[in-house]
Order: C-alpha cells, then structure tokens, then sequence
C-alpha cells in the first residue's frame, strides 16, 4: 500500500506545466572575448560532417601548435580517443570490462564499437606555403600499459624540428565512426553527444611544469576512468548536420549556413578552452536564462521539458556560488544537455562551457538529481576545464575539489540535510552522502587518493577520487575556518588558472595562506595533513570513551577520557557540559592514543564532545564522538516501536494471503 | 447494503477481532523487547541520537547501520520468522472467524465469543483451508512468472522505440496486468473459505474454482466490495502518514502517541480484515440464486 501511495505522489509532483522560457532565434555572432585568457598553445580549426546513416564524421583540421618549451621539439604525441572503442582489446575496454556506470556495451553489436582512423598528417608553412606530408611516420604507442592492441595515442616524428617559442601548423583528414553510448561519446537513436572525437595534441611539459624534471610528452592513453589532460587555445569548428538537428557545442555559436544537400553547417568559436564536445539530436527543446555575463542554456528531452528551470536554476546557483568563492567564471555562455534515457551512458559529463545532466521523467521535487548533476558538471568548468589539472595522474585534483563544491553548492543552496533528497520523510545532504560513501567502506584505508587513477584499485575509484578527497578537503576547510579556507580556494585559482597545477602547487598555497594567518594553531606547514589523508591512507576515529564524576568536597572530580581509535592524528577539541549549565573547551593534540581530561568543578559533567563543532569530517564514526551520563533513551523506544509496527504490517499483509 | 451488513457482522465481533489483535500485538512484542535493548545498548552514551528524536538524521541513521549492522541484522530476521509464524496462524484461525460471523449474524443478542468453540472451528477447518491456500499460492506463482516474463518482453521490445513517459505507462499497464488477477485470485480466495465454511466442504480447488466464477459473473459486487475495502485500508495508511508527520517526538508522550497511531493502524487493518471475509460471506447468503445452486453443490462438494 506504501508503494501506491509513492506512485501517486509522485504523478502529482509532476508539474503539467511548463514554464514561459524564452526561446531564442539563433545566436548573433559576438566574440567570446579580446583578451587572451589562456597561453594557446593548441588551437583548432575543424570541419566536420555527421552522416546519421553510417555514425560516422568525416573531419579536417589545421591544428596550429606553439612550443611552450625551452627545448627543440623532435616528435609530436596524439590521442585519438575513439579508438578506446576500437575492439575488445584496447585498454580502456579491457579496464572498463565494457562497462561504465552502469552502463554496458552490446558486444554482439558491430554499431557498438567505434573508431578514429587519421588519414592524412602535413605539416605547412604558412608563409612559404611549403608541405611535408607525416602520414607514413605516424606510430601507435601505449605509454601506459605497453598494450599493443591499444590505439589511443600516437607519436609522429618531425623532420624539422620545433624550435622553443616557434609554432608548427598541421594539416589533417580523419574519419570516425561513432560508438553506440555506453560511455560518455556516441549515438544512441538519433540522439549524439560527441565527445573525445578528434586528433588531440598531448601536452608538452617543459622542465619545471608539474612533476617534470625534463621536458617531456605528457599523452596518456584512454582509460575506464580518466580522459582529460590537454592544452588550451581557440577553437574554429564548423558542424555540418541535417537540417533537423539541432545542435550546441562548446563556445559560441557564430552563425548558421544552409547547404543545398539538406544540411547546415554550424560555424562554433571557443577561446581558452582544453577541448570541444558538442551534440545533435531532432528532439531537443531549448530553454535559456542569463546569469550576469553568461548565457545559460539548456537543452532538454521534450519529456523533460517540466524540468528546465530546475536545470537551470541549479547552473546559476553554481555560476554565482564559485564566482564569489572560487573566481569568475570567463566565458559568455554554458550549455546544459538533458540526455535521453536511452543514452545515459552520456550523462554526467563535463567538457569546456558544456556539460551533460541527466535526469528522468517525473522526478519529485524533493529528490534533487538533476540539481545535484549539473551542479557538479559545472563546477568541473574550474577544476578539469580552467586549472586544467592532469585527470590520468591526479584525478582527485578535478573530481576531489569538484565533489567537495558539490557539496558546499547543494547544502547552501538547497538546505545542509535536506540538498539531495526531501522526500517522504527521507532528508539526505550532499556533503554528508559524500562522506558516507567513504566512511561506511568496509577498509577505509584500502589505498592513498595520490596516484595514476589506472592503478588504483578499481572497485575504490569512486571513494578514493571523490569522496574521501571531498571529505578531507571539508575536514580541512573546518579546521581553518571557512573564511581562511576560502582565500587558500581564490588564490589556488587565480595562481594556477591556465596552468596545469599539481597537488604540491595546492599544498604550497594552504601552507603559504594559512602560515601568514595570525594564531595559526598547525605548525610551520600543513603537510602533515596531507601526507595522511592525500599521500596516504591514514583513517581518523576518535571516541568519547567515558565521563565520570566523583564527589570531592563541596564540588566534583571529574574525569573525560578520549580514544584515537583511527591511525590518523588530527588536533580535536572537547566540549565538556556540566549539570549546572557551563561548558569548557578543551584542547588535545591528538597523537597519543588515549587522553583523560580530569577537572574539578562544582557540579557534575552531564556530557562532553569530542570534535564539538564537526570539523573533523573524516571521522569514519561520528556517532561516538560523545558521552552523556544519563543517555537518552527516548530514540531507541521510538525506532523500537517503529520496527515493532513495521513487523506487524509485514505479518498483516501475509495474513491477507490465507 | 452488503458492505454495511458486513460491517455490522464484523462490529459485533469485537471480542474476537481484540483477541486476534492481541496475537498480532504479543508476536510484535517479541520484535519490540529485543530492539528496545539492542538499539538502547548500540546506542551507548553517544548524544547523537538525539537527532533521531523528532526526525531522520541520514548521517546518524548510515553510522549506526554500518557499525552495528550485526546488532540490527537478528530484528530483521525475527521479523521475518513472525511473518511466516503468523500466517500460519492467520490459516488456523480463518475457520474460527468464520464461525463467529456466523453468530455475528444470528438472533440478537450475538452469542459470546467462546473461545473453544472458536478454537474448534479452527481446527476443523484449517486442513481445507491449508489446501486452498497452497492452490491460491500455486495462482499467485504462476501468474507472477507469467507477467515477470511478458514484463520483461515488453521492456525488452518497447526499450528501444519508446520515451521513458510512455516507458513508464507500458510498465504500469503491465504491473495493473499483474495486479488485477492477483487481487482477483486472492479475492476468490476469500470467497472460497466462505463457501468451504458455509457448504462444509473439503473440495479445496472446486470450491476455489467456482468462487472464481462466482466472483467474475458478480464482478461488480464481488470484487468491487473488495476492491473498496482495499481503497480504505489505503487511505488508513494515508491517515497514519499524516498522523505520524503532525506527532511532534521530542518526549516520551509524543512517541507513546506515535505508538498509538501505529496500533490504532494495525486494529484497523485487522478489523478490515475480517470485514472483508464478512463480506465475502455476505454476499455469498444473499443471492439468492446462489443459495439455490449451493443447496445443489453442498451434495456435489460434501
């Protein structure tokens, strides 16, 4: 009967309206901005045609590569990602297993499968017009795993060198035909989201950036869980569609052309971005909004129409919630796309000023998916996008941050308890599902969150990347204060924007924000912090082990035993309550493994708290974090008599059997 | 008309309906006692759980399940031994109930409730009774394998073409599909145990088999009472919820207020119970075309 009644509820909550959204002509053409943002070391001019009946694109491109180096540069490295789709052998599938989120290929589906073949490389010189064709030189390579099968990277030598400062101009023709979505990229019916579908240049990393010591090719191939580590620069991509798609794209749409075949061509702009995604479908209906200088548009499924605004909505909370505690968002325009139910392999996803949500027909109000997807996709813009950290090597630097905001963004917005789920009495916050996804593992400490994601464990990829990295990073954020923690934030962003940052450049500026604050209680650094929740797999539970009262005289001796019952060692605080209304504050710096506070007062302690004020997120159990003398007792009376009511339902509904 | 005679059957067997609630309430008991101590004792000293006073508290709640799961488990699986427990005993006591409507119905003042006559009709019913059970299982299983099957080729030959709107409609058309002769088949049921009780009959599946036919060629009254009492035993659901959101369980009288709503719900649920077999009863004496055709089957099935 529960369950009739959860039906009808939610085919009331669907709203039967829907909301007068404006509903654009098409774009006028505007540059996106004057300034360069970004070093624009890889830009792209791309034409390309989608041929529905065949999944397949037939492109060219001029990609136009600056040296960032001080160094002569002999080869150049590619990804062609879509061979991660090529056959069963290729890395990424024999990581994935076919399968992502939930997602599985259909391998008795020749559709299934995709591919990228580059049929020509030259190179060009624009002044003297001069070619070389590269095509014969071009060499698979597998950096990562020596797979010979794996056709995701490759390496093309150079006759003439580049030269540091210098730029080379390539010409390049290819041919791609798209997977069946099952992860991320792909066509499903006439649904397409493409993603990872061109010759990406790899990242040339010069002595000094990152890790590297020398310069060096930094190119990885596909994997189950990591794809974005690229250069920014301007992008110029022309879509070439039949007429009754409509279609968005990273950047801004610049003008539309009518071909005399039944086509139209796009013409697409995007500065200072790392990559370019777009989609096509027949389907969807559009809904924009503005916040500030940015326009937000989403595109739904016509089912999903109901749910514009809340898309909506939920982009601009997060637009204004970075803008005032990240940094400004530069780009005049994001793109939401609602992908359908048959191709959820494609939600989720984040690529530079376009991201994918995902929801589903008469979702309640009160259970806030779609809020939460897009809020996360979006604060990816800041992490993946424009600190444009490496995902292969440290993942936890674009999921972890990006979880974390989730987080902060849908508790703020949308209530601490109540952000992903107010329904029916159930009451869920983003910040706390977080951490219970990595508090409640069965071995919390199965592995540190530092390393290539292709060599973590793959079953723990979720909680090493997201969840516990957001969780430490609210423990970190509660032991400076948010206040503090929010300029460690803004000056991690504005120095590192544009410059692919690693985990010793974020560590550098909290030791470098929180070492000229006044009363810093942490030491010279904060590296201690990281060394056991980043670098390594230390897991935090302290306990309230007991409180005791003794008569002495007129007043009380008392005694408030705390355990360290994790490995790791944080600082924590104590909160002691007497029966006469006082509270103390106590201080431990947490190392030892056991700490007994005794006190003389003139009343009894009635309770204390370890960790008062929750800073200390990462706690794996918070329940026993305190002690009353006379516990209550009320709560287990009322889930007792709940359980006891639920069984003689159960029992009843039986008996209406016989 | 039928649905009140029912009711009216079913109000003048209250001492019986106290007595079954009793046994649904003792069974609880054995649920309630070892949670008390357990959730108490999981608890500790800890103050969070405070939280839980007047509320849900997700992270509270996931604590406690992931560090005493082991605590929890053995409620859950006592639950489901009482559930096994008592629909044996629901089997064992359908001839008692039977009897007593029966006296419910007779010269006013109704005879007492007598509870070794009751316990008499129980035991002598309860062979038959058992077999009709097994055979309205034996229904329910199939029908259940055979929507699980046409459920799954419709997602399967809907999933591509279909929106998930219509997606949705296709699997609510088939659970109503499922739905429909699952509650036709246990309402039968209903009526068979009436017509067993009211024939004296031991033919389990004939009895069962012309309830059936009884029911379909009185679809209207037959199942429409039914499906009323279902629709009230939903909206003494719907009551509760509200009930239970307006409680405020800071303190130990909102959470015995609470407790009171939970048992007025299992009394009523218990009450409709028996109204439903009353009127299974009802409206099988009072058409008089099938009292000519049982006078004929009483021979046939005796």
């Amino acid at each position: 009967m529960k369950n009739r009644l959860i039906l009808m509820s939610w085919l009331l909550i669907v709203p039967v309206f829907l909301p007068a959204f404006s509903r654009p002509g098409p774009q006028p053409a505007r540059p996106a901005s004057t300034r360069p943002l970004s070093p624009r070391i890889a830009s792209y001019r791309i034409q390309v045609r989608l041929d529905p009946d065949t999944r397949r694109l037939t492109g060219r491109q001029t990609l136009v590569w600056k040296n960032p180096s001080g160094d002569l540069i002999r080869e150049l490295q590619f990804h062609l990602y879509l061979n991660a789709f090529r056959n069963e052998e290729s890395t990424f599938m024999r990581e994935s297993g076919g399968q992502l989120r939930g997602e599985y290929i259909d391998r008795d589906d020749r559709d299934a499968f995709g591919s990228i073949d580059l049929l020509s490389m030259t190179t060009r010189d624009p002044a003297s017009g001069r070619t070389e064709n590269l095509t014969g030189r071009i060499e698979f390579i597998q950096p990562d795993d020596a797979n010979p099968a794996d056709r995701t990277v490759i390496r093309v030598p150079l006759s003439r060198p580049v030269g540091p400062g210098e730029s080379i101009t390539l010409d390049m023709a290819f041919r791609a035909k798209l997977p069946r979505i099952f992860a991320r990229t792909g066509f499903s019916r006439d649904f397409y989201l493409v993603g990872q579908w061109f010759p990406k240049i790899g990242v040339y990393e010069s002595a000094g950036t990152r890790y590297a010591t020398q310069g060096r090719w930094n190119c990885h191939q596909f994997h189950a869980h990591s794809e974005f580590y690229a250069d920014f620069g301007v992008y110029e991509v022309d879509i070439t569609t039949p007429k009754a798609y409509w279609v968005e794209a990273t950047g801004v749409m610049q003008g539309e052309t009518m071909n005399r075949d039944g086509t139209k061509t796009l013409h697409y702009r995007a500065e200072d971005v790392i990559d370019f995604a777009w989609t096509a479908s027949p389907h969807f209906q559009e809904f924009t909004d503005r916040w500030r200088h940015v326009t937000v548009r989403a595109l739904m499924q016509p089912e999903h129409a109901a749910q514009a605004r809340r898309h909506l909505d939920a982009a601009k909370a997060a637009l204004a919630y970075l803008d005032k505690y990240v940094g400004r968002y530069p780009y005049p325009v994001l793109t939401v796309v609602d992908p359908s139910i048959h191709a959820m392999g494609a939600a989720g996803m984040e690529y530079p000023t376009f991201i994918t949500a995902g929801t589903s027909w008469g979702m309640p109000a009160g259970i806030r998916l779609p809020e939460q997807v897009t809020i996360h996709e979006f604060a990816h813009q800041y992490f993946m996008q424009m600190l444009a950290t490496n995902e292969f090597e440290e993942a936890w630097m674009d999921e972890g941050f990006t979880q974390y905001y989730e987080g902060r963004i849908m508790d703020d917005t949308y209530g601490r308890n109540t952000s992903v789920a107010d329904w029916l009495g159930l009451r869920v916050g983003d910040t706390e599902l977080s951490r219970s996804f990595y508090a409640h593992l069965d071995h919390p400490a199965v592995a540190p969150t530092f390393g290539n994601v292709w060599q973590l464990p793959d079953a723990y990829y979720g909680e090493l990347i997201y969840f516990k990295p957001a969780t430490w990073l609210r423990t970190l954020e509660g032991m400076l204060g948010r206040p503090v923690f929010d300029e460690v934030m803004r000056t991690y962003f504005e120095r590192w924007k544009f410059k692919h940052p690693n985990a010793v450049n974020f560590i550098a500026v909290v030791n470098e924000v929180v070492g000229r604050r006044p009363g810093n209680r942490f030491g010279p650094n904060l590296n201690w912090f990281f060394d056991q929740f980043l670098y390594g797999d230390a897991v935090c539970d302290y306990e309230l082990h007991s409180v005791a009262n003794q008569r002495q005289g007129t007043g009380y001796r008392s005694t408030i035993t705390v355990y360290r019952r994790g490995d790791a060692v944080v600082p924590v605080e104590v909160l002691v309550s007497d029966e006469d209304g006082r509270e103390t504050l106590l201080h431990w710096d947490g190392k030892a493994r056991s700490r007994t506070f005794t006190l003389s007062r003139p009343a009894r302690i009635r309770s204390a708290r370890v960790d008062p004020q929750r800073k200390i997120y990462l706690d794996v159990n918070l329940n026993n974090n305190s002690y009353a003398v006379s516990p209550p007792t009320a709560p287990a009376a009322k889930y007792a008599a709940r359980l006891m009511f639920w069984a003689q339902n159960w029992m009843q509904w039986l008996s209406a059997l016989v | 008309m039928m649905l009140l005679t029912a009711f009216r059957l079913t109000r003048r067997s209250w001492p019986m309906i106290l007595r079954l609630y009793g046994v649904n309430f003792l069974l609880g008991l054995m649920v309630l006692f070892p949670a008390y101590a357990t959730l108490k004792s999981a608890a500790g000293h800890s103050l969070e759980f405070e939280k839980l006073r007047n509320g849900f508290d997700f992270t509270v709640f996931t604590d406690f399940m992931h560090t005493q799961s082991q605590a929890v488990g053995p409620l859950l699986s006592t639950g489901r031994w009482l559930g096994l427990i008592y629909l044996l005993a629901g089997l064992f006591f359908s001839g008692g109930i039977f009897l007593q409507l029966t006296n419910a119905g007779g010269p006013r003042p109704a005879l007492p409730f007598r509870l070794d006559s009751f316990l008499a009709a129980c035991v002598g019913y309860v062979g038959r009774f058992s077999r009709l059970f097994l055979i309205v299982l034996t229904f329910l299983l199939i029908w259940g394998l055979i929507c699980l099957v046409i459920g799954v080729a419709v997602g399967m030959g809907f999933a591509d073409t279909l929106d998930e709107r219509a997606l949705f409609f296709v699997f609510l058309g088939c659970f109503l599909l499922f739905a429909f002769p699952l509650t036709l088949v246990l309402c039968a049921g209903d009526y068979a145990k009436a017509l067993l009780f009211q024939t004296d009959g031991n033919r389990a599946l004939a009895a069962f088999g012309q309830s059936l036919r009884f029911v379909l060629n009185n679809f209207g009254t037959a199942y429409g009472l039914y499906l009323v009492l279902l629709l009230i035993g939903t909206l003494c659901f719907a009551l509760y919820f509200l009930a239970e959101s307006a409680v405020v369980t800071n303190g130990w009288i909102g959470i015995g207020l609470l407790f009171l709503f939970q048992q007025a719900l299992i009394l009523a649920r218990i009450f409709l119970r028996v109204w439903m077999l009353a009127s299974s009863a009802v409206v099988l004496s009072e058409r008089d075309k099938l009292r000519l055709r049982l006078i004929r089957d009483r021979h046939s099935l005796g």
